[in-house]
């Protein structure tokens, strides 16, 4: 009798709003990721100072002051001045804004144009799929450095030659990676039941499957944002796609790279440690979302 | 019968969860004697391969041992260092597990394999070690032995598989020998003779044999006793003609009518008849309380004390009780 | 046995391909861009004259097929053409610089190899401890670092400031005359010659970039150790040996570790395509005469045939590693070695 009770209890409609207790098991459930957590603190920090940071200086980011070149930091300029006198804090903060877009620029480029491609050829197979993942093998012959180096070389020194250049050395990781979600999830039978009722192909593959293939390519993208920083950084450090005098970290260091035997540290030292500590964000919320994905599965 | 080998004692094992600890065995107690073969039989989840990784102390990280003994020739398993337990294993205790072929290493010859627990534990020269492992895949019935020592386990039928771990657990003749599901994924010819070589080998060098299955056709084939496991608690233990012919647990009699329902289809786990082990696993009391149909207040709230109706046959319910009676 | 010569060839010809792939990608990516390689080579204050003359003598004026026909069959003799910055050729040119390089790569690839992989080890045996959470984060932190600020910290550091290291400029200090070639690699030279000076100059100049470049590629490793460790770890073939009284120390370096072997050894090949490349960015640091700097003097003259050619040379090292991989996994996996 009991337990006829029982279920007629559980058969009972569930509210749609999360409860109380349910709330707060999820924010407890976070709880348990304290790297995460800081990861996306960090990234929000960095989101707040690419809105409000340029409004909150009182240098220009360019202007040159020889009143006060290679200044030591101190309570006017808190990071110091570089050689031609500019604030270094004013730089690194307007640098933000420009290393941050070029980050998600790159992983949404990459993401949306490499997941379309491997949905595309994971669910038609055939001699497309061939060409292409042979193509995409042979891109993973270089380093993704090297490639968007020679890509950045070849189109000429602008930001949006970068952004593409390094966007097209990390498609390829998007491509491998939705294709082998979209081949399984091809043969499931949620696959076949929308066949069934009509749905032409194209509905299938992006409106059915492709949603539920996303997941590892979201947790890539992350990924890329953290590595997209590095390498624009690195070939601007090289000086290559962004350069001086635009306010972009790699230039910064780069051009504190000519003082690091004459002992001036703060002009390389700052605008490097916003590229760590960006780079390191992005990491921990990309190992974190994993972590959080296979940890929900068991 | 003479003194028992393995005496478990109110053994509670937990699993920790996000939120709160969960017994997964709730205060075993069993003995096994030499030279028997014991059934611990259950559905899924119910805790017999916990039972059997607890005396080997392999269980997995997230899940501790948090209370009794396990008592091997008067020491305490679960007192033990590290250093101390791994001469029981394979020496005194040996186990062989499910799906055979995944339990070899891949990148080692199946002889050498055989050979290393031979060298662990008898001190013998590594080529006198590959002899005995040779020696000991013919005992075990694998025809050609010599060269079959030589392959890698993919080159191994399941079956084979399955022979080659025998042998190795029983390299240096154990006391008791744990085999947990040893035919799951097998063919059922080959289950057969899996089963007949396990007696074979139980007859011959007389090591105890603890079977844990959820095939109850095997148990009344195989073994001697039979303990008989619903979520974490031990519902009944009695020699397997007193569970055929006269079960007391309302479990043990549910289950086996189910059985007889399907008709010789006995496995448990593709059992319909039973609702399936859900959240009982907090109740203080029997937890077959919620299903049972002789259910009385106390099976609620309080653990049911052993009843012995026969020397060897107890049941863990309130309705045996002196009181109830 | 014909299984495993079946998989050889299979990947030979496979790697053949990969190699055919690069060369077109490479061979692409300097016609089908924007920008004229013609009108870079002749800089921005060239009349259209001087592009034109160009154009016919690099061939640009001819189909794209006649022009990939003339470039394949110039690298099939080894010729990487000429560079327009020294008009010497790319090869040579290359080949001398190519030990600078090595010698690196190989320190920090050893430095980062017995650094990384017990450390991955240690974390995935104490997994989700302390020990296991302070691993991680610091290999989180590795893939972070920016290179070339790494390589400054480390200037500053242990140059400027504590004097351990030399002064980041070359592989000897100026005054110190090189080894006589053997290996190229001015470690083993100077031994060989039984020259000490030589040997210690040559080591103060090499650690501090060796192991700015192994602390960025341990993290990988590491990574990468810890994960098929504790993958093997939970193995059922583990627990076997657990169950015959196998030690932990044995179990974790005979039964784990060849069995992680396998994808720790694709990631070595991946670091260590990454180290012939990536030192781009330390050689220009640390003025090391390798072919990274070569390249970035190419990349800032527009030295566009020498920058191609390094290109392809990174390509290929790292398609030959990943066939060589290949092999030594051939070689321990007996599913493939046998049958």
């Amino acid at each position: 009798m009991s337990s006829t009770q029982n279920s007629i209890q559980n058969i009972e409609i569930k509210p749609s709003v999360i409860s109380r207790s349910e709330f707060l098991g999820k924010i407890r459930f976070f709880t348990r990721f304290p790297l995460f957590i800081f990861g996306i603190l960090v990234i929000l920090f960095y989101l707040l100072v690419v809105i409000f940071g340029p409004s909150l200086t009182v240098y220009d980011p360019t202007i040159p002051n020889p009143q006060y070149t290679l200044g030591q930091p101190n309570s006017d300029y808190p990071f110091g001045t570089d050689k031609f006198g500019r604030d270094i804090l004013t730089r690194v903060v307007y640098a933000t804004r420009l290393d941050l877009m070029i980050a998600l620029l790159v992983a949404s480029l990459s993401f949306s144009i490499g997941s379309l491609m491997g949905c595309i050829v994971g669910y038609y197979g055939g001699w497309l799929d061939k060409v292409i993942m042979r193509v995409v093998d042979v891109m993973f012959a270089f380093p993704a450095f090297i490639l968007a180096m020679a890509i950045t070389s070849a189109l000429g020194d602008t930001v949006q030659n970068v952004i593409i250049a390094i966007a097209t050395a990390y498609t390829p990781y998007f491509i491998r990676l939705t294709r082998g979600e979209m081949l399984t999830l091809r043969t499931r039978q949620y696959a076949d039941a929308a066949i069934s009722v009509g749905n032409p192909s194209w509905r299938v593959a992006l409106i059915h499957l492709l949603p539920n293939a996303l997941t590892p390519s979201l947790v890539q993208m992350t990924l890329v944002s953290g590595w997209a920083i590095l390498d624009a950084a690195g070939l601007a450090f090289l000086g290559l796609g962004i350069t001086p005098p635009t306010a972009e970290w790699g230039v910064m260091v780069s051009e504190g790279a000519q003082r690091i035997i004459t002992g001036e540290w703060w002009v390389w030292l700052y605008p490097g440690a916003a590229i760590v500590l960006a780079a390191f964000a992005f990491n921990l919320v990309g190992d974190g979302l994993r972590d959080i994905m296979t940890r929900e599965e068991q | 019968m003479s003194a028992p080998i393995i005496r478990v004692e109110e053994l509670t094992v937990s699993l920790n969860t996000d939120d709160h600890q969960r017994n997964i065995i709730d205060s075993i107690s069993f003995d096994m004697f030499p030279k028997e073969i014991m059934g611990l039989v259950g559905e899924s989840g119910s805790g017999k391969t916990m039972t059997a990784l607890s005396i080997m102390q392999l269980l997995p990280k997230t899940i501790k041992i948090c209370g009794g003994s396990i008592w091997y020739e008067d020491k305490d398993l679960l007192k033990m260092t590290s250093r101390e337990i791994r001469t029981i294993r394979g020496n005194k205790i040996a186990m062989i597990f499910q799906n055979p072929r995944m339990a070899l290493n891949p990148l080692m010859r199946v002889g050498d394999q055989i050979a290393r627990a031979v060298c662990l534990h008898c001190e013998v020269s590594s080529e006198k070690s590959k002899s005995m492992a040779v020696e000991l895949m013919s005992q075990v019935g694998i025809p050609d032995a010599e060269s079959r020592a030589r392959s890698y386990p993919h080159q191994l039928s399941g079956g084979m598989a399955q022979r080659v771990l025998i042998a190795m657990m029983l390299a240096c003749k154990p006391k008791l020998l744990i085999a947990d599901e040893p035919t799951t994924g097998l063919d059922v010819t080959i289950q057969a003779q899996i089963f007949k070589l396990i007696k074979e080998i139980q007859s011959e060098i007389g090591v105890a044999v603890l079977l844990i299955t959820h095939d109850f056709g095997v148990v009344s084939e195989v073994c001697d006793r039979v303990g008989v496991m619903y979520a974490g608690q031990i519902m009944e233990i009695s020699s397997v003609i007193d569970v055929f012919t006269n079960p007391k647990h309302p479990y043990t009699q549910r289950l086996l009518k189910s059985i007889l329902r399907v008709d010789r289809k006995s496995d448990l786990d593709t059992n319909k008849a039973l609702s399936p082990i859900s959240a009982v696993f907090d109740s203080p009391g029997c937890r077959f309380a919620s299903q049972c149909d002789c259910v009385r207040p106390e099976c609620l709230w309080e653990r049911p004390k052993i009843y012995t109706d026969s020397p060897g046959h107890s049941v863990y319910c309130f309705n045996y009780s002196r009181d109830n009676k | 046995m014909s299984n495993f010569f079946n998989f050889i060839l299979r990947r030979f010809l496979l790697t053949i391909i990969a190699v055919f792939g690069v060369i077109i990608l490479v061979f692409l990516l300097t016609r089908l861009l924007p920008n004229n390689p013609a009108a870079l080579r002749a800089g921005p204050l060239a009349d259209a004259e001087l592009i034109k003359q160009y154009e016919r003598e690099m061939g640009l004026d001819k189909p794209l097929i006649v022009q990939f026909g003339t470039y394949t069959g110039q690298l099939m003799r080894g010729d990487l053409g000429d560079s327009w910055r020294t008009s010497q050729p790319v090869r040579e040119e290359l080949g001398i610089r190519i030990p600078a390089t090595l010698e690196l790569a190989l320190s920090a690839f050893i430095i980062a190899l017995f650094f990384g992989v017990p450390l991955g080890i240690i974390a995935a045996f104490y997994s989700d401890s302390w020990i296991d959470q302070i691993v991680r984060v610091f290999a989180t932190l590795g893939a972070s670092l920016a290179l070339f600020w790494l390589a400054l910290v480390g200037v500053y550091i242990f140059y400027y400031l504590l004097h351990w290291a030399a002064a980041p400029v070359g592989r000897l200090t100026i005054g110190i005359n090189e080894p006589p070639e053997i290996t190229g690699l001015f470690l083993i030279d100077s031994l060989l010659a039984g020259d000490i000076e030589t040997f210690k100059d040559a080591f103060n100049h090499l650690w501090l970039p060796a192991c700015t470049l192994a602390f960025i590629v341990s993290a990988p490793i590491i990574k990468i150790s810890r994960s098929s460790m504790k993958d093997v770890l939970n193995a059922d073939y583990i627990r076997t040996a657990k169950a015959i009284g196998v030690p932990p120390t044995k179990l974790l370096f005979k039964d784990g570790l060849l069995n992680a072997f396998i994808p720790i050894l694709t990631m070595l090949g991946i670091v260590f395509g990454y180290l012939m490349g990536g030192n781009l960015i330390v050689e220009q640091v640390f003025a090391w005469p390798g072919i990274g700097q070569y390249a970035w003097k190419a990349l800032s003259t527009n030295d566009f045939n020498a920058v191609q050619s390094f290109v392809l040379l990174i390509a290929v090292v790292y398609v030959s590693l990943n066939f060589i991989i290949d092999l030594i996994y051939a070689l321990i996996n007996p599913q493939i070695r046998l049958e």
